[in-house]
């Protein structure tokens, strides 16, 4: 069938869901995005097709150059926490700019929830209008919030432009950016689901009025959406200009080649690097909320939450990915809608598949079958009620099995410079209190963001360099930052031996001590970001360990404050995993923290607060890690002896009149044979482990979470039901 | 190349005439721009020396000169004397950076910042990446930091940014820092606080400490403190510029000194002169030498704007074309922005810059097709002057943009760069058919004029970033740069939507003339964090006004003192003091220049107030301002100027419209709008003031060509300047 051009489609008075249910038909129907088996303007002539691009690039990046110079937020100026770019009237993301990508499926979602909801009729969609949205039907937490704006062209809906950010407070249960306290979505927030909020490019004053009463930094959010309208509008205009200049009919007809031309880099990339097959990873979340101060009781215990992730590529790189075994939504925040879903696949896809022309068609020929629903990662056609303010604490897992997932198919055909091994993962540390201008702020610790980099194939991850959701994401300088903040910072140093070791280490993430000041008093949470407590993400690639598990410290104010004058050490960060630099503050006056801490802890002046910040997976085994770069890591204070010594198996002595560490190549060589001939005197055959797993399966001899964790999963998922019983050989009536 | 002046009048002129001599060293070329009172001008060309950078601009000196038939190597002793200016910018710096031969240098920071430096800004990694190396993870690598974290020490401390002693400096631990480094064998000690911009006791104490060590020990180091040397906000960038000046600011500034050396032998009896970032010179003997690190691109909007003045024209946008960038900058009522975290060598600095934005896009830029999807990929990469085109035949054999100038016949492959370079067209024909072309499924001279329409649709739209916001029929744009004539009609896009397009003869060394243009002056800023709440009350402006004039106070100060230095007497001083605002809340702050001066009144204050809210709407337009939200203003500076003495832009007699018959060369055939035509050439240096040429057509120069397209054509004015219009 004769694909028809969007131009046939628009001039006839087809609603924008006849236009979504068509684009959507065509692309099943032919595998390409709007049935365009040919790129014909991109054949008649290849420059005036890229200088169409490249004009579409230049509006982006322009948009957000300027707008986030309007903007409030510190993630956003300082740390770039935020998005523009522009949609097909039917919400596929044509171009956008550099950024957090992890935002750019969003509007799409909304512009398809729009259409189902009839917003054609009622509301009503009209040049000048301004809607946005940070539910989650459409958005992935409630901090991140983006608005859309619709460009006509005669009276024509040709497009929308969307700007996203990160806004530091939404007048949730817990202040600040990841609520994780909330048993429902009522307490998540202020949520605004695809609302009207501006008509004729004015915001609304109702509107206005309601975030400043409801909302801790009203201020700060309106800033916020200032800058984003303002970028949306600049786009706009670029748009128009465009349009002027090559005529409407081969805009439209062109921004869909851009789409599909995507798709085909996307799937060329696969077929070239990846073997054809079946590869699935699982991460395992917990929250460790037993005895904690919670909303409702039920909230107050010990959570496991299983993330399954199964992706299937066969021979014409066609990906299917599916959920199968994610187990069930929880009373806290920690739960996903589908955009969820469509972000964590946009960074997996953009950081490791393609990431030459970012939109749509980015994903490839992808086909996501929807998470089970009353999982974490579908809640909503089971409880529509589910909160989701914190929902970053598992994507954050869901992306590194991604990238994970995609190093392993390149790596087994031999692209092995493709590989990274995974993501870091970050606590959510948020501290609110009186700034140096007297305004209270609550902050949280966006300058995690740049993580470390999962291990390469061929290299060490890059420390401190990376976010999954951003990849040119910063850390900012610390001075930038508390301009806004109520605390200081005392460290920033890399977590030593925080990343996983292998052959090629992962990235370390940083170290950062915060202290309060100069509010006299301030409030913190510890919500997160993908962070574990107890059971380490599973992450890592070929023998190597994943990123270990740590704490986030808390130091009394009075202990610190008596320390500094007495003039004794007070940068006290880890000097390793197990030795916390602030037990030097005596029993008592140091505690580590678990994740999550939901109600609001009051903490004085000079407290001070060490997040415990995950870093990368590894790859590969540490024993044929070269002795040199652990000499290396020893010399700038990233690893320590002991470390190298028990894990890497290489041992080094510190010469003081050098002061450098020495790598002692015998003692290395003798060292690494005793961990290989320990590895084998616990090592057991397959088969052997198999048996004796079965039995403990079989008594269901497991800790509650996990039992809970099973059970949940095989109830939800019977397909995966079927194999934990088939791989086990139980009964078809087993059940945890 | 040569303007206006014969031979014998030239020869006649080097007995007396007052020249200037402004250079500007690039990575591949050292460019000297000389002019005399009459505005008669001269450029050279020479190689760039960087391992003795004197040699390249003792050439390049030569060069210029045998113009005017002058030999200096015979007569340099009767014509250097009567230079009354000598300008440098360039590489000096930066040379020490990149073969890292600069200073051992010992860092002292706050204990729990000694990692910053090999932490980098996550962002500054991908600095000079395009966007698929972004967004493509495992392209990331770090460089090495230029101080070693075995020479730099934390200790204990803290100043909050409104200058609050949070934690107070651990004195035995600075002690033990010093000793420490000492041991290294550290040849210059740095020191970096955080807050120290606001409140820099914990920086003069720590020096106070290391200086007495020095003494005890019998050893003389430099201490630099970053309060000195860059009292900025932002302590990444900061602690970047303090590294900067110290590693490589004395074997910079030693090159600085041979060159000086070199001219004051042949009589020149004055200071040589560095450009500084923000457009103005300084003796080479300024402290803060670091400030010329980035001045590479600031000589061309310089000489824009004194062009402008010159002329009338007060809103410019300037281009500058060259071999891998393409530079733009705007001015703007006469003014011109300031970028205050600049890049240079994959960092920041809190090194105040004149705004120009780059992008990877000139004559060298590589052309590739995508693998999987055919799509034509740019750059950003260039091939640069080594190993230069296919075409230069030393080694590359990935097409660039100049392969298809020279293909499409646009560069003439018998006079490039003077004849000086002998060109393999063959090669780069074979080359850019078989990789390129055929792929394309294109005639090979098409895809090389769709190819070069692409990389000017890149430069319009770079262009149009920069005008984003204004109206260009307010504004002309300026093009220059060793390729820009070979762009410029076409990445102006509609001729018509300007006030005016523009180039000039000597468009080649333009960023040395912009040298040779700029003021002697100094700028002093400092830090500061002040609220003013929207509508103040007079308590309020009355004690921002006193804050402010207490600032500037101390900044006149210092620079009545720093000129003295120079040999400038106070009376000869101007100053202009601005302050940094924004709304408080958000991170981007402005530059308003205070309209009174210093504050003598609160009503002075509300003009203050008044300025900045019509520079955030100049600058952002309505949409943006936050009505009803306090102010805050971030910096306080002052700009100090002395007289100095400039080129004057000469104002020629019109002659006829038609060129004169020496001007003609051979006519050749070009490829344009997808057909070869015969195109008219003439000799550049040969147009006259009122000639008028018709496209398509070439004017050529030795080291400049500007290509007029069919539907254009140009009008070369009084001041010589060449007008570009539809035909």
């Amino acid at each position: 069938m004769k694909a028809k051009s969007l131009t046939d489609l628009v001039q006839k008075p087809k609603s924008l869901k006849d236009l979504v249910q068509e684009f959507d038909r065509q692309y099943e129907e032919t595998g390409h995005r709007f049935g365009l088996k040919e790129l014909r303007l991109k054949k008649e002539s290849p420059t005036k097709y890229e200088a169409v691009w490249a004009t579409l690039e230049r509006i982006c990046e322009d948009a957000a150059v300027t707008a986030a110079n309007v903007s409030a937020s510190a993630a956003i100026g300082e740390a770039r926490d935020a998005c523009w770019g522009i949609l097909a009237p039917t919400g596929e993301v044509i171009c956008c700019s550099s950024g957090v990508i992890a935002h750019f499926p969003l509007p799409t979602q909304l512009i398809r929830w729009m259409t189902e909801q009839g917003y054609e009729d009622d509301p009503g969609i009209h040049p000048g209008d301004i809607f946005e949205c940070n539910s989650p039907h459409a958005g992935v937490h409630a901090n991140d919030i983006y608005d859309i704006v619709p460009i006509y062209w005669e009276n024509e809906l040709v497009g929308w432009t969307f700007g996203s950010a990160h806004t530091l407070d939404v007048g949730a249960l817990s202040p600040g950016s990841l609520n994780m306290a909330s048993k429902e979505i009522f307490t998540d927030g202020l949520i605004i689901t695809g609302e009207k909020i501006g008509v004729n490019d004015e915001l609304k004053k109702e509107y206005e009025i309601r975030v400043n009463q409801l909302t801790r930094m009203g201020f700060f959010w309106l800033l916020d959406t200032r800058a984003r309208v303002a970028g949306c509008h600049m786009a706009r205009k670029g748009l128009e200009e465009l349009i002027k200049r090559y005529g409407v009919d081969y805009y439209k007809e062109v921004v869909k080649e851009f789409v599909e031309d995507s798709r085909r880099y996307a799937t060329a990339r696969i077929k070239t690097q990846a073997v054809p097959g079946r590869m699935r990873r699982r991460s395992c979340k917990d929250i460790a909320a037993e005895g904690k101060r919670t909303l409702a009781a039920e909230q107050a215990r010990n959570f496991l939450l299983l993330s399954a992730l199964e992706i299937n590529v066969d021979e014409e790189a066609k990906v299917k990915v599916n959920f199968e075994g994610t187990s069930k939504w929880v009373p806290l925040g920690v739960n996903v809608g589908l955009p969820g879903v469509h972000a964590f696949l946009a960074c997996v896809f953009c950081n490791v598949v393609g990431f030459e022309y970012h939109n749509t068609g980015s994903y490839g020929d992808l086909t996501i079958q929807d998470p089970p629903p009353g999982s974490f990662m579908n809640p909503y056609p089971v409880n529509p009620f589910a909160p989701y303010g914190s929902s970053w604490a598992v994507i954050w897992h869901w992306m590194s099995m991604g990238c994970e997932a995609f190093s392993r198919y390149y790596f087994s055909r031999g692209f092995v410079e493709e590989v990274l091994a995974g993501t870091s993962h970050m606590p959510g540390i948020e501290i609110g209190g009186s700034n140096l201008s007297g305004i209270y702020t609550t902050v949280v610790n966006v300058e995690l963001v740049p993580g470390g980099m999962g291990a390469r194939a061929v290299a060490d991850g890059e420390d401190t360099a990376w976010g999954c959701n951003y990849p040119a994401a910063d850390m900012g300088n610390a001075e930038g930052l508390e301009t806004v903040t109520s605390f200081v910072w005392l460290a920033r140093r890399f977590a030593v031996d925080g990343s996983g070791k292998g052959k090629y280490r992962g990235g370390l993430h940083l170290d950062s001590l915060y202290m309060i000041w100069p509010s006299k008093q301030g409030e913190w949470t510890l919500t997160d970001c993908g962070i574990t407590n107890r059971v380490p993400h599973n992450s890592t690639m070929y023998g190597a360990y994943p990123a270990p598990v740590l704490k986030t410290m808390v130091g009394d104010g009075n202990a610190v404050k008596k320390r500094i004058d007495e003039r004794k050490d007070v940068i006290l960060t880890r000097e390793d995993p197990r030795k916390p630099g602030l037990a030097k503050l005596g029993e008592g006056n140091y505690q580590a923290v678990e994740s999550p801490i939901l109600v609001p802890e009051t903490l004085s002046q000079y407290s001070v607060i060490e997040g415990d910040h995950g870093g990368a997976p590894g790859f590969g085994d540490p024993l044929e890690r070269d002795p040199a770069l652990v000499k290396s890591d020893l010399d700038t204070d990233r690893t320590t002896v002991e470390t190298a010594r028990d894990i890497w198996g290489v041992v080094a002595t510190y010469d003081k009149r050098a002061r450098e560490w020495v790598i002692d190549d015998a003692a290395t060589k003798k060292r690494r044979a005793e961990i290989v001939a320990a590895r084998k005197k616990i090592g057991v055959p397959f088969k052997e482990w198999w048996t004796k797993s079965r039995e403990r399966v079989k008594r269901k001899d497991l800790i509650e979470p996990v039992r809970r964790m099973f059970s949940e999963s095989m109830s939800l998922s019977p397909a995966y039901a079927r194999e934990v019983r088939e791989f086990w050989g139980l009964p078809e009536n087993f059940e945890y | 190349m040569q303007s206006g002046t014969s031979k014998e009048r030239a020869v006649e002129q080097t007995k007396e005439a007052a020249y200037i001599v402004s250079c500007d060293a690039g990575g591949t070329m050292t460019d000297l721009f000389v002019v005399n009172p009459d505005g008669e001008f001269v450029v050279g060309k020479a190689a760039t020396t960087p391992h003795q950078e004197s040699i390249g601009y003792r050439e390049s000196l030569e060069d210029a000169f045998t113009y005017w038939d002058i030999d200096l190597k015979k007569q340099a002793k009767q014509v250097i004397p009567n230079v009354i200016r000598a300008v440098y910018t360039g590489t000096a710096m930066l040379n020490a950076m990149i073969i890292r031969s600069g200073a051992k240098v010992g860092l002292i920071v706050n204990k729990g910042f000694e990692q910053t430096l090999m932490q980098t800004r996550a962002k500054e990694i991908v600095l000079g990446y395009g966007r698929t190396e972004v967004f493509h993870a495992v392209y990331r690598r770090r460089k090495e930091p230029y101080v070693p974290y075995r020479q730099i020490r934390g200790v204990t401390g803290r100043i909050d940014l409104r200058g609050n002693e949070v934690i107070p400096l651990y004195e035995h631990e600075a002690r033990a820092a010093v000793e420490e480094l000492l041991d290294e064998g550290v040849e210059c000690l740095a020191i970096c606080f955080m807050g120290s911009f606001a409140n820099p006791v914990h920086e003069k104490r720590m020096a106070e400490i290391a200086k007495e060590i020095l003494k005890k020990t019998g050893k003389d180091l430099p201490v630099l403190t970053s309060h000195e040397v860059s009292p900025y906000s932002k302590e990444v960038s900061r602690m970047n510029t303090l590294v900067v000046q110290a590693y490589a600011a004395e074997s910079g500034r030693r090159q600085l000194l041979d060159i000086e050396k070199d001219l004051k032998n042949d009589g020149y009896k004055y200071p040589l002169q560095m450009v500084l970032a923000y457009g103005t010179v300084a003796d080479i003997r300024w402290p803060r030498i670091v400030e010329a690190t980035t001045s590479g691109p600031v000589g061309a909007i310089i000489g824009t704007k004194f062009l402008g003045d010159q002329i009338g024209e007060k809103n410019w946008v300037c281009s500058d074309v060259g071999g891998t960038s393409f530079d733009v900058g705007m001015v703007l009522n006469g003014r011109i922005a300031l970028n205050r975290e600049p890049e240079f060598q994959r960092m920041y600095l809190t090194v105040p810059m004149l705004d120009v934005r780059s992008i990877g896009a000139g004559a060298g830029t590589y052309i590739r097709l995508d693998e999987n999807t055919n799509r034509i990929k740019l750059g950003p990469d260039s091939a640069s002057g080594t190993p230069g085109p296919v075409a230069y035949d030393h080694g590359n054999l990935t097409p660039t943009i100049a392969d298809c100038s020279i293909l499409l016949g646009r560069l003439n492959p018998d006079n490039y760069l003077g004849g000086k370079v002998k060109l393999n067209v063959e090669l780069s024909r074979r080359i850019f058919k078989e990789k390129i072309a055929d792929p394309l499924g294109l005639d090979m001279y098409q895809a090389a004029e769709e190819i070069v329409d692409l990389l000017d649709v890149s430069m319009r739209q770079h262009v149009a970033s920069v005008v984003s916001g204004y109206d260009p029929k307010d504004f002309v744009l300026i093009g220059f740069g060793g390729a820009g004539g070979l762009h410029l009609a076409r990445y102006a896009g509609d001729l018509s939507a300007w006030k005016g397009v523009c180039t000039v003869p000597w468009a080649a060394g333009f960023s040395a003339f912009g040298c040779a243009a700029m003021d002697h002056a100094h700028r002093y800023g400092a830090s500061r964090d002040l609220m003013l709440p929207n509508n103040p009350t007079e308590a309020a402006r009355r004690e921002v006004a006193e804050a402010l004039n207490a600032s500037w106070n101390a900044q006149a100060k210092d620079a009545i003192r720093e000129f003295a230095g120079e040999g400038v007497s106070e009376e000869k001083l101007k100053f202009v003091p601005y302050v940094l605002m924004k709304y408080f809340g958000q991170i981007m702050d402005l530059e308003v220049t205070s309209p009174t001066g210093w504050l003598d009144s609160p009503a002075d204050v509300s003009k203050l107030i008044a300025e900045f809210e019509r520079v955030y709407r100049e600058t952002y337009t309505q949409v943006g301002v936050a009505q009803g939200t306090p102010y805050q203003i971030t910096r306080v500076g002052l700009v100090a100027t002395a007289d100095s003495r400039k080129p004057a832009i000469k104002k020629y007699k019109l002659e006829g419209k038609e060129p004169p018959e020496k001007a003609r060369k051979p006519t050749r055939e070009t490829f344009c709008y997808g057909e070869w035509m015969p195109t008219e050439i003439f000799d550049l240096d040969e147009i006259r003031p009122g000639n008028k040429i018709k496209g398509i057509a070439i004017l050529e120069g030795p080291a400049y060509t500007l290509f007029i397209p069919p539907d254009t054509e140009v009008e070369m004015d009084q001041h010589k300047v060449i007008w570009l219009r539809k035909s």
